[in-house]
Order: C-alpha cells, then sequence, then structure tokens
C-alpha cells in the first residue's frame, strides 16, 4: 500500500533533515503505530504520506514516496486527499466550518461530488464515528473527544484507504482518548483500512496494532511486531518493563494476558510503608463550595497540602477538578468556605496577590508565553509583582529549569517540554512554596516528563508543596504521597496513594490492577518487594 | 415555524431599501415601518443574538436630531417660527415649521430603513448569511465561514489567556498591560491558521493560489465600472438616462461574476430547496417596487412640506401594494 | 505586464467611482442646476457604485490570493479583529473608538496590500454579521476599511523600528479621522444631505459644504477624534510586538513550492 525508498527531508531554513534514508513499507489493512521522542519525525513522516511534506511545508525532499501506487510527490495533496486520510493533534484547530455535516461535506464538496451521493457519505461517515446523534450541533458545543472523532469523519468522507493520524489523542483525557482509538479500531477491523497512527499512550493501542515502528532522530529504529519491538524501546508502558524485567516471554500486551505470569510472582519483601510529610499545612481548603449558573461544581471540598508533599486530585472530566485549583487561586470565588494559603485566609485578596505566594500551571503553557525570550518571561512576572528583577537570580532559575543554553531564545520557538517549563518559571518567579499544576504530563513525551518529575522531586526536597491535576495515573504513583478522588464536585475518597489507586479500579495503574490488593503501584514497587 | 430561503430574503430588503430611499411621503414611510417590525416579530426566531441594537431609543435619538438640524440649518419655508440673529455662524437666520417637518421625514426615512435591516438581521441565521456568498467569490466565502466557526473560540482563547496572565501577577491598568494578552491570542491565532490550513489541503483544497482572475473576466469588471462612473456623472450633471448607463454597468459585473461561477468546480452539500411561499415573498416585494417606482412622482411616494406645510397626498393602491411587504408576516401567520 | 496595468486600472477606476459615491451630494450641485439628480435618488446610486466597487475589487484580489494558507490565516485573523469588535460593543469604551483597525494596518503592512484589502473588507462583514449589525452602511464599511488595509500595505518597509512605529502611529491616526469623515458622507444624503430646498435657485455647493461642515461638527469631530487617538494609542503600544509576531509567520504564510 505504502512504499518508501531512501527518503531524506530537510525543512527550510534547518540544517538537519527531519527525516534521514527512510525506507518503510505499509500493507494494505495494516495497523501500524509510530511512535518517538518529540521532534524524531514522527509528524514529518506522516506529513509525507499525503503530500504535505514537501507541497504545504516546502523544504527540500529526497527519495520516493508511493502509495497506492501513486508518486506523492509528484501528485500532491490534492490527489493524495482521496487516498490517505489525515487527522491532526489539536482538535481545535483543524475544524472548517460550524456545523457537524458541513464540516464533513467539505472535502466533499471540494471533489465535487454529487449532492445525493454526498448525502450518503456523510452519513456513512457519522455512522461510523458514532457521531449521528450530534449531527447538528455547532463545532463548539463539541468535547474535544467528539471534535476528534468529527475530524477523522471528515478525513474518511472521501472514502481514503489509508487514514495517518498524527497524535490525535495527546489533547484528551482518558476517557475520550480511548473513544477515539476504539473507533480507530472498528475501522481497522471492520473495513480493512489501513491506519498510521502516531501516538504516545502505548499501553491501550498496543495490543490491536499489527506493527510497531520506533523512530529516533529521523531514522527507523525499531521496526516489527509490536510485541517484539515494545520491549526494546525506552518508554515501553509499565507491564512491558515488568515483562522485561522479569524475563516474561512472549510479552504480555494486556492485564489478562500478564495474570498468568503474575500469579508466579510472590513478594519476599512487604510493601514499604507509607510517609507523608507532616507539618503546618501551606494550603488549606475547607468547606469549599461554588456553584455556577446554578449548577453546583463544587459541594464542601475539603483538603490539605503539606510542605515537601505532593497530592494528586483525579477525576473524571467535569468532577471539578479545575474548577477548584482555580478557586484556590482566586480565579473564582467559592460561595462558601475557607481558602488558606501559608495560614492566611485567601478572602478578600486579588488574584495577583494570591499568585504571590502559589504557582499555578494552567493545562496550555502556550497562553502564558508573549514575550521575546525566555529570560524576559521571568522579568515579565517580577516586574507583575513588583520586585527587583536580579539578572544572576534569573539565570539560577532558568539554569534549575534546564533552560540555561536557551534563555536568549524565542520562547515559541522551543519545544513542548521546553515551552511547559519557560511558563513555570514564569508563575514561579516569585518562589511559591506551593505549585498548583492543571495536567501538567498532556502532550509531553517520556523525556519530558521524566525531566519534570526531576525538578519535582528537587522542589519537594526543598519543602514545596505540590496539588497536581491530574489524568496520568502513573504520573500520580510515581510521585504523590498522597492521592484525592473528586466526583461530581465531591471528594469520594482520599487518602495515601497507594491505598486510593489500588482501591478504585477505575484510576488504578497498570501495576495495581495486574497485582490487586499487593499495594504495589510502579515497577519499582514490584522490584522492590522481590529483591 | 415556516422559514423562508435567505435570497427571498435579501430580494424582500433591497425592495423594501429602494423603496423607502425613494419615499419621502411621511405616510408611506410610517406603513413601511411598521410592516418591518411586525415582519420582525413574525418571523424572527425569539433566541437570535444577546446583541441587539436598542432601536426605538436610537430612533428617537435620529428622529430629534434629524428635526433640529434641518430646522436650524436649512431656513426656507414660509411658516415662520422664530428668528435666530443672522449673525450666528451657520445656525442664524429664520426657523420655520416646514424645515423641521422635512427633517423629522428625513429621519423618518432612516430610521424606515434601520428597521428593515434589523429585521433582517434578526431574521437570517448567521450560516445562512454566510452561505449567500456568490459562486464566484468562493474562497471569501470560505474565509466568511472560517471566520465565524472561529469567533467563538477566539473568545474562550481571550479569557484563558486573560486568567492565565492574571495567574502571574498581571492586572490590566494601562495600554501596554494588553501586550501580555493581545500577542499570545495573535500568535495562537496564527498558529491554529496554519494547522488549519494543512488541514484543509489534506481534506481537498487547493495548497496554492490560482493564476488570478481571466483576462476578458477582468475586462468586463473595468467596462462594468467605467460605465457605472459615466452612468452617475450623467445623472449629476442632470441627464435622467444616466441611470440606464449605471444599470449595464451593474449588468457587466453580473456577467463577470457568472462567468467566474461557472469555473468554480465545486458541489454544495444540502443546497436550501426554493418553495413556492419563497416565490411568493418574492413577487409581492417586487410589485410595489415594480409598479409604484416607474410612475411620475412615484405614484406619490415622493413628498415636500415646502414652500407651505400641506397634507401628504395618500393613495389607497399605493398602500395596498406596499403591504405586499408585510407577506412573510402573512404566510407565517397562515402556516 | 498587461496583467499589471489591468489591475492597476481596476484599483484606479474604483477608486474614483467610490470617491465619486460619496462625494455625490456636493457634484450634485456643482453640476447641475434645476435639472439636478433629485435628492432622494443620491444614497441609492451611492450605495449602487460602493457596492459596484466592492464586487470588483473582492473578485479581483481573490483571484490572486486563493491558497490554503491565505484562506486560512484572513480566516482566522479576521475572526480575532472581530471578536475585539464584539469586546467593543460589549463593553463601550469612549465614543468612536474601536480597536479594529490596528490589526487592519498591521495585517496590511506586514502581508502586502491585496491580503489588507481582504482583511479590511472581511473584517467588517464578519463584524457586523456577528454582532447583528449588517445595515446599509456595510458596504461602506468594507469598501473603506478595505482601502485602509490596501494603504497600509504601500507604506514602504522602514528599517528601524522606532520609525517605522511612529509611521504607524501617524497613519493610524490619519485613518481614524478620515474612516470618520467618509462614514459621514455616507450617513449625511440619508440623515441631513437634503434641505429640501432644490427649487431654490442658488442653492449650489458652498450651501452644501456649509451645511455639510455644521453636521461634521455636530456628528463626528469630537468621536473621530477619539478614534484616531485610540488608533495612535494603540499602534504605539502594541505595534511593535505585533509586527514582530506577524513578520515570523510572514515566511511561513508566504512562500511558493520549490522543486527538491
Amino acid at each position: 500500500m505504502i512504499a518508501i525508498r531512501r527518503l531524506t527531508y530537510t525543512y527550510p531554513q534547518r540544517s538537519s533533515p527531519a527525516l534521514r534514508d527512510v525506507t518503510w513499507d505499509v500493507a494494505d489493512g495494516e495497523f501500524v503505530l509510530v511512535a518517538g521522542a518529540s521532534g524524531s519525525g514522527k509528524s514529518t513522516l506522516l506529513r509525507c504520506l499525503n503530500g504535505l511534506v514537501p507541497h504545504f511545508s516546502g523544504g527540500v525532499l529526497a527519495g520516493r514516496v508511493t502509495v497506492g501506487g501513486i508518486d506523492v510527490v509528484a501528485a500532491g495533496p490534492r490527489v493524495l486527499s482521496r487516498h490517505v486520510g489525515f487527522v491532526a493533534q489539536d482538535p481545535e484547530a483543524q475544524a472548517v466550518l460550524d456545523r457537524v455535516e458541513g464540516e464533513i461535506a467539505f472535502a466533499l464538496e471540494n471533489a465535487a461530488v454529487p449532492p445525493a451521493e454526498m448525502r450518503l457519505r456523510v452519513e456513512e461517515a457519522l455512522d461510523l464515528v458514532d457521531l449521528t446523534p450530534l449531527r447538528d450541533r455547532p463545532l463548539h458545543t463539541l468535547s474535544g473527544g467528539e471534535r476528534q472523532r468529527l475530524a477523522i469523519a471528515a478525513a474518511l468522507a472521501l472514502r481514503p484507504r489509508v487514514l495517518a493520524l498524527d497524535e490525535p489523542t495527546s489533547q484528551l483525557d482518558p476517557q475520550s482518548a480511548e473513544d477515539v482509538l476504539r473507533a480507530l479500531v472498528r475501522l481497522n477491523e471492520d473495513l480493512g483500512l489501513t491506519i498510521i497512527l502516531a501516538e504516545h499512550r502505548l499501553e491501550r493501542i498496543a495490543r490491536y496494532a499489527d506493527r510497531l515502528t520506533y523512530l529516533a532522530a529521523g531514522r527507523v529504529a525499531h521496526d516489527g511486531p509490536v510485541r517484539e519491538v515494545l520491549p526494546r524501546l525506552p518508554a515501553a508502558p509499565p507491564l512491558v518493563q515488568l515483562a522485561g524485567a522479569l524475563g516474561w516471554r512472549p510479552t504480555p500486551l494486556t492485564i489478562k494476558e500478564a495474570k498468568p505470569f503474575a500469579a508466579a510472582v510472590t513478594p519476599t519483601a512487604a510493601p514499604p510503608a507509607a510517609e507523608s510529610p507532616a507539618g503546618l499545612p501551606l494550603l488549606q481548603v475547607e468547606g469549599l463550595r461554588f456553584s455556577y449558573n446554578g449548577h453546583l461544581t463544587l459541594k464542601d471540598v475539603n483538603l490539605s497540602v503539606a510542605p515537601g508533599e505532593a497530592v494528586a486530585l483525579v477525576g473524571r472530566n467535569g468532577a471539578g477538578k479545575s474548577t477548584l485549583l482555580r478557586c484556590i487561586v482566586g480565579l473564582l470565588r467559592g460561595q462558601a468556605g475557607e481558602v488558606h494559603i501559608n495560614g492566611r485566609p485567601a478572602r478578600g485578596r486579588d488574584v495577583a496577590d494570591i499568585c504571590r505566594e502559589v504557582g499555578y500551571l494552567p493545562q496550555n503553557p502556550d497562553d502564558l508565553l508573549f514575550a521575546d525570550t525566555v529570560a524576559d518571561e521571568i522579568r515579565a512576572t517580577l516586574r507583575n509583582h513588583g520586585l527587583p528583577e536580579r539578572a544572576a537570580e534569573i539565570a539560577a532559575s532558568l539554569e534549575r529549569l534546564n533552560l540555561g543554553d536557551v534563555a536568549a531564545v524565542y520562547p515559541r520557538d522551543l519545544s513542548v517540554g521546553q515551552r511547559q517549563r519557560v511558563a513555570l518559571g514564569a508563575v514561579t518567579a516569585t518562589r511559591p512554596r506551593l505549585l498548583l499544576f492543571d495536567e501538567p504530563t498532556r502532550g509531553l513525551d517520556r523525556a519530558a516528563k521524566e525531566e519534570l518529575l526531576a525538578l519535582w522531586r528537587g522542589w519537594l526536597a526543598e519543602g514545596a508543596a505540590l496539588l497536581l491535576v491530574t489524568h496520568d495515573v502513573e504520573m500520580a504513583a510515581a510521585i504523590a504521597h498522597r492521592t484525592v478522588v473528586l466526583s461530581q464536585g465531591e471528594v469520594i475518597a482520599a487518602g495515601p496513594t497507594r491505598d486510593v489507586l489500588t482501591a478504585t479500579p477505575h484510576f488504578a495503574p497498570q501495576i495495581a490492577r495486574l497485582f490487586p490488593g499487593r499495594g504495589w503501584l510502579t515497577v519499582a514497587d514490584v522490584l522492590a518487594a522481590l529483591n | 415555524m415556516r422559514t423562508f430561503d435567505a435570497r427571498a430574503w435579501v430580494v424582500w430588503l433591497l425592495a423594501g431599501g429602494v423603496l423607502v430611499l425613494s419615499a419621502r411621503n411621511p405616510l408611506y414611510l410610517l406603513l413601511l415601518l411598521v410592516i418591518s417590525r411586525i415582519v420582525q416579530a413574525a418571523c424572527a426566531a425569539p433566541d437570535v443574538g444577546a446583541l441587539r441594537l436598542p432601536f426605538w431609543r436610537l430612533a428617537a435619538a435620529i428622529l430629534i436630531f434629524s428635526t433640529l438640524f434641518n430646522l436650524l440649518t436649512a431656513h426656507v419655508g414660509e411658516t415662520m417660527l422664530a428668528t435666530l440673529p443672522a449673525g450666528w455662524w451657520l445656525i442664524g437666520g429664520p426657523l420655520t415649521l416646514e424645515a423641521a417637518v422635512y427633517g423629522f421625514i428625513t429621519g423618518l426615512s432612516l430610521v424606515t430603513l434601520l428597521s428593515l435591516f434589523l429585521a433582517f438581521n434578526a431574521i437570517v441565521p448567521t450560516a445562512e448569511l454566510a452561505g449567500l456568498t456568490p459562486a464566484a467569490l468562493y474562497e471569501l466565502g470560505l474565509v466568511l465561514l472560517v471566520a465565524i466557526t472561529y469567533v467563538p473560540e477566539t473568545a474562550r482563547q481571550f479569557r484563558r489567556i486573560r486568567e492565565a496572565q492574571a495567574i502571574r501577577g498581571h492586572r490590566l491598568r494601562g495600554l501596554r498591560d494588553w501586550r501580555p494578552i493581545a500577542i499570545p491570542l495573535l500568535v495562537g491565532g496564527l498558529e491554529r491558521a496554519l494547522n488549519l490550513a494543512e488541514t484543509m489541503v489534506a481534506r481537498g483544497y487547493g495548497a496554492t493560489a490560482h493564476v488570478g482572475t481571466p483576462r476578458p473576466v477582468r475586462l468586463l469588471l473595468l467596462l462594468g465600472l467605467g460605465l457605472a462612473l459615466g452612468g452617475a456623472l450623467r445623472l449629476t450633471w442632470g441627464a435622467a438616462d444616466g441611470w440606464g448607463f449605471v444599470a449595464a454597468g451593474v449588468l457587466a459585473v453580473a456577467l463577470a461574476y457568472r462567468a467566474l461561477s461557472r469555473r468554480v468546480a465545486r458541489t454544495r452539500y444540502r443546497p436550501r430547496r426554493w418553495t413556492w411561499a419563497d416565490t411568493v415573498v418574492v413577487i409581492a416585494a417586487l410589485l410595489p417596487l415594480a409598479l409604484l417606482l416607474p410612475l411620475p412622482g412615484g405614484a406619490g411616494l415622493g413628498y415636500a412640506p415646502y414652500p407651505r406645510l400641506s397634507a401628504p397626498p395618500f393613495s389607497a393602491l399605493a398602500g395596498a401594494l406596499l403591504l405586499g411587504l408585510a407577506a412573510p408576516a402573512a404566510l407565517e401567520a397562515a402556516s | 505586464m498587461s496583467r499589471r496595468w489591468l489591475s492597476a486600472a481596476l484599483y484606479a477606476l474604483s477608486l474614483v467611482v467610490g470617491v465619486v459615491a460619496l462625494a455625490m451630494p456636493f457634484l450634485q450641485r456643482v453640476g447641475a442646476g434645476d435639472s439636478a439628480l433629485p435628492a432622494n435618488q443620491t444614497p441609492l446610486l451611492s450605495v449602487v457604485l460602493v457596492s459596484l466597487c466592492l464586487a470588483v475589487l473582492l473578485v479581483e484580489l481573490q483571484g490572486q490570493a486563493a491558497g490554503a494558507k491565505t484562506v486560512a490565516a484572513l480566516g482566522i485573523l479576521v475572526a480575532t479583529a472581530a471578536t475585539l469588535r464584539f469586546i467593543e460593543v460589549a463593553i463601550p469604551g469612549p465614543g468612536g473608538f474601536s480597536p479594529i483597525f490596528a490589526p487592519i494596518i498591521l495585517g496590511g503592512y506586514v502581508f502586502g496590500p491585496r491580503f489588507g484589502f481582504l482583511l479590511g473588507a472581511m473584517t467588517m462583514l464578519v463584524s457586523g454579521i456577528i454582532t447583528a449589525g449588517v445595515g446599509p452602511w456595510l458596504p461602506y464599511q468594507m469598501f473603506t476599511a478595505g482601502w485602509v488595509g490596501l494603504s497600509a500595505g504601500w507604506l514602504p518597509h522602514l528599517k528601524q523600528t522606532r520609525l517605522e512605529v511612529a509611521m504607524l502611529v501617524l497613519f493610524g491616526a490619519l485613518w481614524g479621522f478620515l474612516f470618520g469623515a467618509i462614514m459621514n458622507l455616507y450617513t449625511w444624503p440619508l440623515l441631513a444631505g437634503d434641505p429640501g430646498q432644490t427649487w431654490t435657485p442658488g442653492a449650489g455647493a458652498a450651501d452644501a459644504l456649509r451645511r455639510y461642515l455644521a453636521f461634521y461638527l455636530a456628528t463626528s469631530l469630537l468621536w473621530d477624534t477619539v478614534a484616531a487617538a485610540g488608533n495612535a494609542l494603540l499602534l504605539a503600544g502594541l505595534g511593535r510586538p505585533t509586527l514582530r509576531a506577524l513578520a515570523r509567520f510572514r515566511d511561513r504564510l508566504q512562500f511558493e513550492v520549490r522543486a527538491a
């Protein structure tokens, strides 16, 4: 179906190629996962399949790409749009029109499909991704997951034989991501559609894919059946890592497959006792209540975070997690209850005043960045608070965020992980001891996550308090002392992470689900207990 | 609820607008004003738009301004009300009842025009309005649709960025404080534009610009403008045949549009079906235009209070014809 | 070669027709005595002419700016500028001030006259549609705002940022007054242009000008001053960073596909 021969491609004004000498084939009906760190060339490879590279991006391309026998570079994206459907990362930036049906019809209108046939194809596309009930809705009323499924439907309208998706779930919460991935699996199994999926979340999708291609620095580093390639990757899911460490063969991809191996594991040491730092809490929330448009989004929430402690706040979408963070920093005002920061009530203080003592990183760090250089971003915050702008201190804090060598770079030219750390530097310029994070690991690759974890550990050791709103339970398991579960605005579980995450199957990490009742959360826990 | 085709509404609006601009008889103007209000009440969806012009307040302001302005600056007419010292710059001279009445009528015609447009705005949904773009302007129609799609998105973005800046101690005090909000909004928007363009290309939209409008079409456009200019100049120099030239110019441009729209090889999803009711609306709107305007003096549509105020004439036939503009309301009530 | 001439002729003629349309109430007096165009036909003729110019310019410009990147960038910039208008309507500032012109001027300056015209015209159209403000004034607003963007694209590109911003500030202030005066010319025949005395011998252009002056003083001077000051302030305060942000995207938006 797809044949790539000796493909090398360089973006305009770049010195090193994004893809180097790639030779790669995909058979008809295959489901291929493309993995790799940010900047490894995943997106570029996908864009070569429908001619966006080089026709849209410019640059220099050598080698040959054919899809279904068509030379992609010669034919161009317009011809290829009938053969390769494409779905990009950001659900908010791939809608052309403002109605669900019209959006799907857009590609058909461009292709001058007769109206009668168009009706049929729109119907079909809606059906394939389960969007029929939403057909008349304006786009801005759809959730991120629904918009992503709509993007898939729009890509399917021209009945392509290949569907290429560039990290379609990286901006979504787990439930929406699951919906999108399930839709893809169905398309592959029921229609025999060839699917090329670039993805970070391998644990959910690995078992459905036929093949895994791992890119590193623009080259194909590993390529083969998922079961064989996955154990060799640095960013393998916990289950696969454990299987590697304990020598389980063949590598299990699901909890079910791993159960027989797990049954044979007998702990030699008891799980370590959970220690949670004590001390006067830096953050104390008491009986907080918030309603919006008569709808109660927070009901008598109690929460405290002590110095040196990391608390994870988990819950489904719409459970009130972000609302709680916004209430703490004063962006929203609770109708009842108290928030104390450093022992002082936050009531009556404005956002800027509260945020001098609280560092809050919102979901989209790009919203913060406006200055010309990284160092200027830090300076802007200091100026906002009327604090002195000492060059040495700024340099030191950038060094600490591992941004020392990009201090003079335009922030928006940096990678996602770096941009997030710049934003983090901007909100922590006042050196607050209480830090709040909203979905900090969204869209990050493994290396960026590790870097963030290391940073947090350093801060915790110095007595900072962290409150993390996250869907990433593996991350929560790795860092949080305590976990609070929020559901429909109420705290339904709170306690040591070990107890809470193992007790709620929905939020349990892979390892906890594999060994229920043992109190293990991470691969490290298991290995420690076995030694 | 019956909804008429947006194109039918455009005809209704244009016919009404031309009638209002041609009429100076306050009785007919008043009739048209009442009709437009009734049509809006009957045909507008109740929930359209939170933003509405405060119509009656605006109307009152226009009427008062226009009356006073004419009273103070047009010193003609025979019914003297008072006299301002001649030395007063711009406004000195006799103040007459006729001037005030004429000013009021001018204001009334603007208010009526406004009312027609207001009804149009309230009745035709945004999406259909955007769908009115002629096929020859396909690309600009697409720009329009993209913009309408992204307006709510941009507004949300704006709020989010404002919050994000607030938590780093930002306060909106001066103009420069807008920079941390304006720049992320703009850059975020442009980044999105690139993503969007990529999506459009991936769905078969042309990646590069065409070579441009073909030469004969451009010559036709040039001819149209030339004819219209000639016509306008002839009209200002008092030659009545100028309208013919202007009409020919409009025709030439229309032909150019037609030629261009033929080149657009695209189809439309769910084109709206034209119904008999739409036809009725169009005919009822065009009838008064076709029958009243060519009559000498616009069949009494025109009226001037000078030199001495007199009662405006009213013909039952003209009144009945104007009622044709109320056809949408009547059809709405009948269904 | 002849393509360019044809293009230039279309711009020039549409500008002339536009000016004639706007100056109609005065021309009419100069041109004729008793047999002048009936006063109530002036607004009609004027709106027909302006709509015609707009129709011609839009189609002429579209043919040269139809790629996906231009469409997407125009669409989103228009949405951004129109959202500003939304804010303006929702939170009324000082009279006459509108944040909508600064982006049009900057967009035209960075991306060129064609992009500028379309940006100006489409911004007016979209903001009219979303604020339910479609009225007889719309063709005039689109035409004039289009010329704001178009003329910004003709400004020389200066090396020194300070001078560049100063030039744009001046330009913005100028357009603040000009836009007000032009929109005035449009309301003028509708609201007060005709005193109803065309039968009076000797009522000529001088009289019309005298009345226009009174009209302008009464309705616009203060308003337009605020508009001009607002444009100037916005461009002075935000011009530099905005220019830089736009310029960063210029290369990515406007490139041609090269063979490898």
